[in-house]
This record gives C-alpha cells, sequence and structure tokens, in this order.
C-alpha cells in the first residue's frame, strides 16, 4: 500500500526527517518497504499484514504514527448531517445477512462537476491510482484515506428503485465494469435492482449502471460485506481489487457510514449537488468493540521485562484503547477498527512490547532445565548413511519431490499421490522413487561434459494410503554414471556394475547387515535384463540395483552407462544391528594361497566361494578376487577366476604341512563337484 | 629334480640380483624367475612328477621361494627405479592423482552447521512428515480457514485432500501433541509452495522450525536465543535487530533482520507462541511459554555462499556442487 506523506500530514503532525520517521515506524511494525520522492511529496511503500486491514488508509497510518511517535493526531471532521428531499426514494434490502449485515446508500440528485481537483488527482496519481472521472476519483479517494470501498451507480440506469444486497441466483450474469461476462453463483453476493445483478459485493460493480460524464443523478453506495464472500468471490473469479482487499481484511462498520458522508461532503465542496437524500439502509453493523482484561504481571511473564505502568497505559491509549487501571490488572477496550486483531491479553502484550520498542527489550540466555535426550533412529541412519557414502565417494544431491506422471508412469507403477493443483503442470505427481530425478540429474551432467560421477540422494518416496495421509519412505539411492575416468598413474578407470555393488555391500555392512542380505537376480523395467539384483533380508525387500535399461536410457536420453541403486533407510533403520562387537585382532599370520580355476562360464563365482568357505571352516579368514576372464586364450564356454585364499586360524600358526593339504583338498573337490580346473603351468601349488 | 636344487636356485638369484644396476636388468631377471615361462613356472610344471607325498613339501618350499623373489624384486626396484620410471616422483610439478571425493549437498552442510549451534544448545533434531493435513498446517497454528492470512501460505493439495506442508510449523504440533513440556527442538525439511520459480523462488524448498517451550522462557530469552545463534553462524561483527511482524501463530511476533553490507537483511520470523497453539495442542497458555522460530535454509546458504540463484541448488550440476 502507498502512503503520501503530504496526505498523512492532514491528520497528524510530522517532525523530522523521512528516513527517521521510516525507521521508527518499520521498527514498531508498520514495515515500511520504499521511499520515494514524488514532486514536492513522499511516498511510502508500507507492507500491511493481514491482521491490520487498519492501516490501508491514510488515516489508520496516521493513527499509528500518533501511537508511535506521540505526535498530534487530527481526525477528519466527519459528521452525519439530517439530509432534504428528493424525487426518488430507494428501498433497500439485505436478505441474506450472513454474506451483507449492513447496507446503505445515499441519492445525490442533479449533481454537477468539472475536472477532479489538482490536489485529489496528484494525491491518487501519487498512490498508483489512475483518475477517471470526479465521482469515481471521490470514491477512491476516500477508500484511501478512510479504508471504506465506496460504489456510485447511475441512478437513472438502475431499474426500480429497490436495491437488493443478496445471494446471486443460480445461472446469473453479470458483465462487469471491466467488460467481461461474469458467471455467478450461489456463493457469491451481488447487488441488485429490480432487474437484475448491477454489481458484485464488494468485488466490482456492473457495465450497465457504471458512472459517466453524463451521469447526474447517483446512488451512492456503503456497506459491510461479510469478509469470507468476498474473498470467496474475488478468487473464484480472479478478480482482486482495492476494495475486495479491504472488504477481505474486514473493514472498520463504524467507519460505513462516515466515508459515505464524506463523499458526499467531497462532491458537493468540490462540485454541484441538487438535492442529498436521507441515508437508505438495511441491517446492522457488526460492531464489536471487546473489553480485555490483562494481568500486569503476565506482561513480565511473557516479555521477561517489566515495563512501566505509566507506559504501558500511553501506548494503549495512544493505539485508541480506552484503559482503565487497578494495580494488578489492566482492562482495555477494544475500538471497532481494531477489534478483529485485539481479542486476548497477548494481542495487548505484543501491542504494549512493539510500541515500547522491541529493540528496548534486554536480550537473555534462558536457563532450561535438562530434558531427557532422545534421537530419531531415521536422522541417525541418514546421518551415518551420508556420511559413508561421501566416504565412498559419491555426491549428495538433492531433487525435487514432484516429478512427471507421464515420464514415471510408464515404468509401470500403477498408482502415486497426486497434486491438483501443480505450479508446472507436468510435474504433478509425488515421486513413487527418487530414479527420476536423479536420471535428469545425470542426463543434465552429461550434458555439461561430465563423463565420470557418482551421485547419492537421502529422501522421501510417497505411497498412497487409501484415504490415510500417505506413506512416507525414506530413501538412499545412488548412481554410478559415466564411462570411468582416468589418470597418468593408472591409465583408464572403468565405472562398472560392480563399483555399485561394493558400495551397497559396503552400505550393508556399516549398518551390520551384509551377512543376513541376499543379492537375488530379479526383472524390472528400470533395469537392463540379467543386471537387475533385488535385496532382500529374509522375505523382506530392502532395495534393488541395476544396470538401467535402455528403455529408461531412451525416456531420458542418457547416452552413456548408468547404474542405479536404490534402498529404503527405513527398512534399513528397522533391521540394522544395533550394537557392534569387536572381533579380537588375530594372533597368528595368515598362509595365503593364490589359486586360478577354469570354470564353465555358468559357475556363479558365489558357488566356489560357498564350498571353499565349507570346507575350510573357521581356517578360511577370508576370499580376495584378483582377476576373472573370458576371451580367445580361453576355451569357448569357460572363463578364469582368480583369487586368493587367507587361511588362518585364531588359535594356533597354521604349519605349512596342514595349509598344503587342506588347500589341495579344496582344489580336488572344487574340480569334482565344479569341473574345476587348473591351467597348465598357472597355480603355484 | 629335489629340494637342493631349489636352494641353489635361491642362491643363483641373489648373485644375479646383486648385479643388478638398472630397472630395465631388474624386469629381465624378473622375467626370467617369475615370468609366465621362468624358472620357477618350470618348476610348478614339472611336480606332476613328483608323488603325493613329495607334492605338498615341494610345493610350499616351491612358494617360499617365490614370494622370497617377489620380495627381493620389489625391495631392489626402491634403489634402481621401477621400469615404467613415469611413475617415479621425478617431476614434482606434475599434478597430484585426484581422489573420487564425495561431498554433502550445501543445503545439507547448511542444515548440519545450524542444527549443530542448536544441539549444542541444548536442542534436540526431529523429523516431520511433508504430506500434512489441514489441521497440522492450518487450524493448529492459529490460521483459520477461509482467512487472508492463508494467503501467505499458499498451498499445494493432493487429491486425497491432503496438502504438501507449506511450512514446518506442522513439527511443533506433532511433537507438542506427543509430549509433555520441556520441548527444545530444531526440525529441519522440506517445504512446498506454489510461487512462481525465479532466481530467489522456488516450488520446494527447506526451512528449520525450532521450539522452546517450558515454563518460564520469555521474549528476552528468544533474543538472546537467535541473537547468540545469528553471531555463531555468521561470525561475531553480526548485529541483529528485532522488528515486529504477524504470524499467526506467535505473539509477541518479529521478524529478525542481520546487518549486511550497508544495510539490513530479513533473516527469519520468530515469536513467543501463540496461547491458541498451545490450547490445539493441549497445554495450558497460562503455564507453558515459549518461543518458536523459523528460517529459510536457502536463503541462508545464499548469504552465506553468494549464491544468486536458488535454482542452482536443485540443478545438481557438478560444476556447482563441486565447489563446497
Amino acid at each position: 500500500m502507498k502512503i503520501s506523506l503530504d496526505w498523512l500530514k492532514d491528520f497528524v503532525n510530522v517532525k523530522g526527517s523521512v528516513g527517521k520517521l521510516s525507521d521508527v515506524m518499520t521498527l514498531a511494525g508498520l514495515n515500511i518497504e520504499q521511499v520515494t520522492s514524488i514532486g514536492s511529496d513522499t511516498v511510502f511503500e508500507i507492507e500491511v499484514t493481514t491482521n491490520r486491514p487498519d492501516w490501508l488508509s491514510h488515516l489508520g497510518v496516521a493513527r499509528e504514527v500518533h501511537a508511535v511517535t506521540g505526535n498530534t493526531f487530527r481526525p477528519p471532521p466527519f459528521k452525519i448531517t439530517p439530509r432534504g428531499k428528493t424525487e426518488r426514494v430507494f428501498q433497500i434490502s439485505t436478505p441474506d445477512r450472513e454474506l451483507c449485515p449492513y447496507y446503505s446508500a445515499t441519492l445525490l440528485e442533479g449533481v454537477r462537476w468539472s475536472e477532479t481537483p489538482g490536489f485529489m488527482k496528484k494525491r491518487l496519481e501519487a498512490c498508483g491510482i489512475r483518475s477517471i472521472n470526479f465521482i469515481v476519483d471521490v470514491a477512491n479517494y476516500v477508500l484511501l484515506e478512510c479504508g471504506q470501498p465506496l460504489h456510485a451507480f447511475d441512478a437513472d440506469l438502475l431499474h426500480g428503485t429497490t436495491i437488493s444486497a443478496r445471494r446471486a441466483k443460480p445461472n446469473e450474469k453479470i458483465v462487469a465494469i471491466d467488460g467481461a461476462n461474469y458467471d455467478l453463483t450461489k456463493g457469491d453476493l451481488v447487488i441488485a435492482d429490480e432487474k437484475g445483478p448491477v454489481a458484485i459485493g464488494g468485488v466490482m460493480g456492473g457495465k450497465d449502471s457504471e458512472v459517466t460524464e453524463k451521469t447526474r443523478n447517483l446512488l451512492l453506495e456503503s456497506a459491510f460485506f461479510a469478509p469470507t464472500v468476498v474473498r470467496h468471490t474475488a478468487r473464484r473469479l480472479g478478480l482482486g481489487s482495492e476494495s475486495s482487499y479491504r472488504f477481505e481484511r474486514r473493514v472498520d462498520p463504524k467507519g460505513v457510514d462516515l466515508a459515505r458522508e464524506r463523499a458526499v461532503a467531497l462532491i458537493s465542496r468540490h462540485g454541484r449537488i441538487g438535492s442529498i437524500s436521507r441515508a437508505f439502509r438495511s441491517g446492522r453493523l457488526p460492531i464489536d468493540e471487546p473489553k480485555i482484561t490483562l494481568k500486569r504481571s503476565e506482561v513480565r511473564r511473557i516479555l521477561g521485562v517489566q515495563v512501566p505502568q505509566s507506559k504501558i497505559k500511553s501506548i494503549l491509549s495512544r493505539l485508541g484503547l480506552r484503559v482503565s487501571e487497578t494495580t494488578n490488572v489492566i482492562r482495555a477496550s477494544v475500538p471497532s477498527f481494531r477489534s478483529a486483531d485485539l481479542k486476548r491479553p497477548i494481542d495487548l502484550i505484543e501491542e504494549i512490547a512493539r510500541v515500547y520498542g522491541y529493540n528496548r527489550i534486554p536480550e537473555t540466555l534462558p536457563s532450561p532445565t535438562l530434558a531427557e535426550p532422545t534421537v530419531d533412529p531415521i536422522l541417525v541412519a541418514e546421518k551415518k548413511a551420508r556420511e559413508l557414502c561421501v566416504g565412498l565417494g559419491f555426491q549428495e544431491v538433492i531433487t525435487y519431490s514432484m516429478v512427471e506422471e507421464s515420464i514415471v508412469l510408464k515404468r509401470g507403477i500403477a498408482h502415486g499421490v497426486r497434486v491438483i493443483n501443480p505450479k508446472n503442470r507436468e510435474l504433478n505427481l509425488m515421486r513413487p522413487d527418487l530414479l527420476h530425478g536423479l536420471a535428469q540429474t545425470t542426463r543434465q551432467n552429461f550434458f555439461a561434459g561430465q563423463n565420470d560421477f557418482w551421485l547419492f540422494e537421502i529422501g522421501n518416496r510417497y505411497l498412497p494410503n487409501g484415504q490415510k495421509l500417505p506413506k512416507e519412505e525414506r530413501l538412499l539411492a545412488l548412481v554410478v554414471a559415466g564411462v570411468g575416468r582416468s589418470n597418468f598413474v593408472e591409465g583408464k578407470r572403468r565405472n562398472t556394475l560392480y563399483d555399485l555393488k561394493g558400495a551397497i555391500q559396503h552400505l550393508l555392512l556399516r549398518f551390520g547387515l551384509d551377512q543376513q542380505v541376499t543379492h537375488a537376480p530379479f526383472e524390472d523395467f528400470i533395469y537392463k535384463k540379467g543386471e537387475a539384483i533385488s535385496l532382500y533380508k529374509g522375505t523382506h525387500p530392502l532395495g534393488s540395483y541395476g544396470t538401467l535399461s535402455d528403455k529408461v536410457r531412451k525416456q531420458y536420453d542418457l547416452d552413456k552407462p548408468v547404474y542405479y541403486g536404490e534402498m529404503s533407510l527405513e527398512r534399513i533403520t528397522q533391521y540394522q544391528a544395533t550394537e557392534l562387537k569387536v572381533k579380537d585382532l588375530p594372533k597368528y599370520p595368515p598362509s595365503p594361497r593364490d589359486l586360478t580355476l577354469i570354470l564353465d562360464e555358468s559357475i556363479p563365482a558365489q558357488h566356489i566361494f560357498e564350498r571353499i568357505k565349507s570346507l575350510g571352516g573357521e581356517l578360511v579368514s577370508g576370499i580376495d578376487v584378483l582377476n576373472r576372464f573370458k576371451g580367445s586364450q580361453i576355451q569357448q564356454g569357460k572363463k578364469n577366476l582368480s583369487f586368493r585364499i587367507y587361511y588362518q586360524s585364531r588359535q594356533r600358526t597354521l604349519q605349512n604341512e596342514e595349509v598344503n593339504q587342506l588347500h589341495f583338498s579344496i582344489i580336488d573337490s572344487l574340480n569334482r563337484s565344479f569341473g574345476a580346473e587348473l591351467p597348465k603351468g598357472k597355480n603355484d601349488s | 629334480m629335489d629340494m637342493t636344487d631349489l636352494a641353489r636356485l635361491q642362491e643363483e638369484f641373489k648373485s644375479q640380483l646383486a648385479e643388478v644396476s638398472g630397472p630395465q636388468a631388474l624386469e629381465n631377471l624378473r622375467v626370467a624367475y617369475l615370468g609366465r615361462k621362468g624358472k620357477l613356472a618350470h618348476l610348478f610344471s614339472e611336480m606332476g612328477t613328483l608323488s603325493r607325498e613329495e607334492r605338498p613339501k615341494f610345493g610350499e618350499l616351491l612358494n617360499q621361494l617365490k614370494r622370497f623373489i617377489e620380495r627381493a624384486v620389489s625391495e631392489k626396484e626402491g634403489s634402481v627405479g621401477g621400469v615404467d620410471s613415469d611413475f617415479s616422483y621425478e617431476d614434482p610439478t606434475l599434478p597430484g592423482v585426484p581422489p573420487r571425493l564425495g561431498r554433502l549437498h550445501p543445503i545439507t552442510q547448511t542444515i548440519r552447521e545450524i542444527g549443530d549451534i542448536f544441539t549444542r544448545l541444548g536442542f534436540e533434531i526431529v523429523d516431520g512428515r511433508e504430506i500434512e493435513t489441514e489441521f497440522y498446517n492450518f487450524t493448529a497454528l492459529n490460521i483459520p480457514l477461509d482467512h487472508p492470512s492463508r494467503d501467505a501460505f499458499d498451498t499445494f493439495y493432493t487429491e486425497q485432500g491432503h496438502l504438501l506442508r507449506s511450512q514446518t510449523s506442522t513439527v511443533q504440533i506433532r511433537v507438542m501433541e506427543k509430549r509433555k513440556p520441556p520441548v527444545r527442538i530444531i526440525a529441519p525439511g522440506k517445504v512446498y509452495r506454489p510461487d512462481e520459480v525465479d532466481a530467489s523462488h522456488s516450488f520446494m524448498f527447506h526451512q528449520i522450525e525450532g521450539l522452546m517451550v517450558d515454563d518460564r522462557t520469555t521474549f528476552s530469552d528468544l533474543k538472546g536465543v537467535i541473537h547468540l545463534f545469528l553471531r555463531k553462524l555468521f561470525g561475531n561483527h553480526i548485529e541483529m535487530r528485532f522488528k515486529p511482524h504477524f504470524f499467526p501463530f506467535t505473539e509477541p511476533s518479529v521478524d529478525v533482520d542481520i546487518s549486511w553490507g550497508r544495510g539490513w537483511l530479513e533473516i527469519l520470523g520468530a515469536g513467543q507462541v501463540h496461547p491458541a497453539v498451545f490450547e490445539a495442542v493441549g497445554y495450558d497458555p497460562k503455564k507453558v511459554q515459549g518461543f518458536a522460530f523459523g528460517l529459510g535454509v536457502e536463503r541462508i546458504a545464499m548469504l552465506k555462499y553468494g549464491i544468486k540463484d536458488i535454482r542452482l541448488f536443485f540443478e545438481n550440476d557438478l560444476r556447482f556442487l563441486e565447489q563446497f
């Protein structure tokens, strides 16, 4: 809202510099966002919070300046004078009191005018309102001065002499001043003559009864419309106006009649009026002037500081409250223009604090009692997972929770949580997994020329849960993307699915889950066939990983290899081993033995390792894979697998003899069960 | 072939090794013994001719010899240099090999930094849901239905009639419903508002909610705690001012500004918890009091790091993320 300093000075004395005034007001809560000079005038752009509709007028702001600075306040000399006779007499009807509690209008006959006076034009323009014609300008002037929206009808264009402020009938329509045709519903309030709607109450007037240069007889409306109906209609029709803005925030019921009279006075002073009717009216103004009792001790309890007694009284009085007090209690009667905001003792405490000055209240540090420390297991797991991922070389990313349904649902996800008013029409689905955001991030980084990056994200997926609140499940997703990297020491280092698997195994190990999780092959749209693994703890799925399928890579335009994995942090938290027990360090050295086997391609390495472990029992302390290859030097349908077995006992040093015997018996057994053969001249045993 | 052959072979190797002076000679020697057609390979292949009883013993000795030769060659490499002399540290101006470094997103880093300050002050970090009911996002926070104060909290709705929380204040309600005072919490998380996206607005962003409720915490304490926090976050030189503001769920309410350049910058909103909020969670506002605050994580990160566009946080361009 724009406030003209020149106008403000009609009602309150202003001393000192503009900058000083603006600081003082801002620190008391009337936030002055911008100060502009326009000719000899200064315009303040003020921020009006929804609790202070009284600031939507120069009068209200003047009152606030008075309250904060103590400078003299001069309300305008409004008076309602009894009036004479007009040719016509209007009847007002307000059948729907909950929508329109009070409606009044004055008929002005034989009105003549020329130009809008210069001062009025100047002030309106300073406040950002374009001059239209004298009558409309007066209505706008009063709106900016008193905060009460008025509307003027050309009385000769109204049908009949009954004006009703009523609920719209089904299928009623109106052409508004903006020229557009609006369909009304029974939730809307209309002002109607005997033929039909002539205005949308509090929102916009009708084209057919608009005041023009030819208008000689006016009906000047001033009403109290229910904030909710104006808000509802203005939003529904997308018709926000200076009027609706004020009605929505509740106008001062005590100002309704005064504003109408102020307009009549201005028209008669700067134009000419033949005759003025009495005020035609219907309904009752919902004037509310609550009384609040505030215990003095409460001020100190909440603020932590004792504001002097005399200060409290002067602050509240200057704000327009009538105050009486005893030693312990302050009784304040709230003026109607603040009744929506000041209702309970805490509201008075805030007024006292802000006018006294927030910055005069000392800073203290609380002396809290100790409380039982509690931790949320999900947050602990999140933190641990983040540290592990960072340690494993993954870069954290954060992507949007809303994704494009059209793409995601193609992946065979049946349903999700939809947003009905998305900002971007495509982003209307709460993500059912983290793939979408990560795939897009991957593509963008490919486009930016990145060729090797590992990413992770921790965030929710959202699963519908009937009419109940959707399930929000915390996931950890990992991406290994790009061909790989090279450096001058090692040469090329390729990215493979084994890199992702290694990271996932390490994560599971650190959550104490490595022994209990099975990696089972499965099929899914997002993964390449044969390169998709599902993670299970018993029968409970924990997540999956694999090579992204060509279909998904095509969806997201990914032209390099991408490996993706996703795990439920929630389930990991549920199943994790809570206590870590340290194993004693081995006292006796391991005896490593390297072994290369020629195997049928179809035999999984895991079967070989499991056999070795079962044969070796506790004497096999570990197996490292050294190499695996297929190719021209190896027989068709076979593969080579080289690994190192560590033989070790926790009780004694193993003798070579014992190790060798075990090693050879393992080789014999692998040969018998799997047809594993030793390459000629390759093995060191 | 017997054990003494192996001993002789070891001696022979030792004397040859002693004569090696350059990397190529060392490599030749290694190949002669350890290569695919080297002396040891030959011996391994001959093992088949031994009896079952002799085999393990001989195998073990042969393995010992192999390990001895491997170790001796690698030790010698230290003095003569490896074959591939590129790997010697001969050019100290070559760059180090870049490690694969994982990093946290700057938003996570900022949340952690703020969370750490408050946990040291005795606050506890809690988690909260993102999809909520009107009760938690509005009603319990003293924001009436169909009231203009809702305009400041424009909101996304789901098909089921739920909403995406437009503020982390929802967590205040969730926590107070479950616990008795004292309550001291910090709740970081994502919030959603259908704002027009530009350099300073995003429809998804992060907030941190703080709440301290007991039987004594005052507005003075709010000032003390917030100022302490801002000094820890931005440095001791930071100045703060409290501007009265309006939030439905706090009273008195305040916009906190910090000194920034030559002016002031709004950094967070705060206030004493409104009695209506206490009533909504079943606390007695006559006995319970305290403060709440909320701050935008992106805004703070943007200030701290000089980031000019909020969209950078969610585009996840590695050239941006790698700077943190």
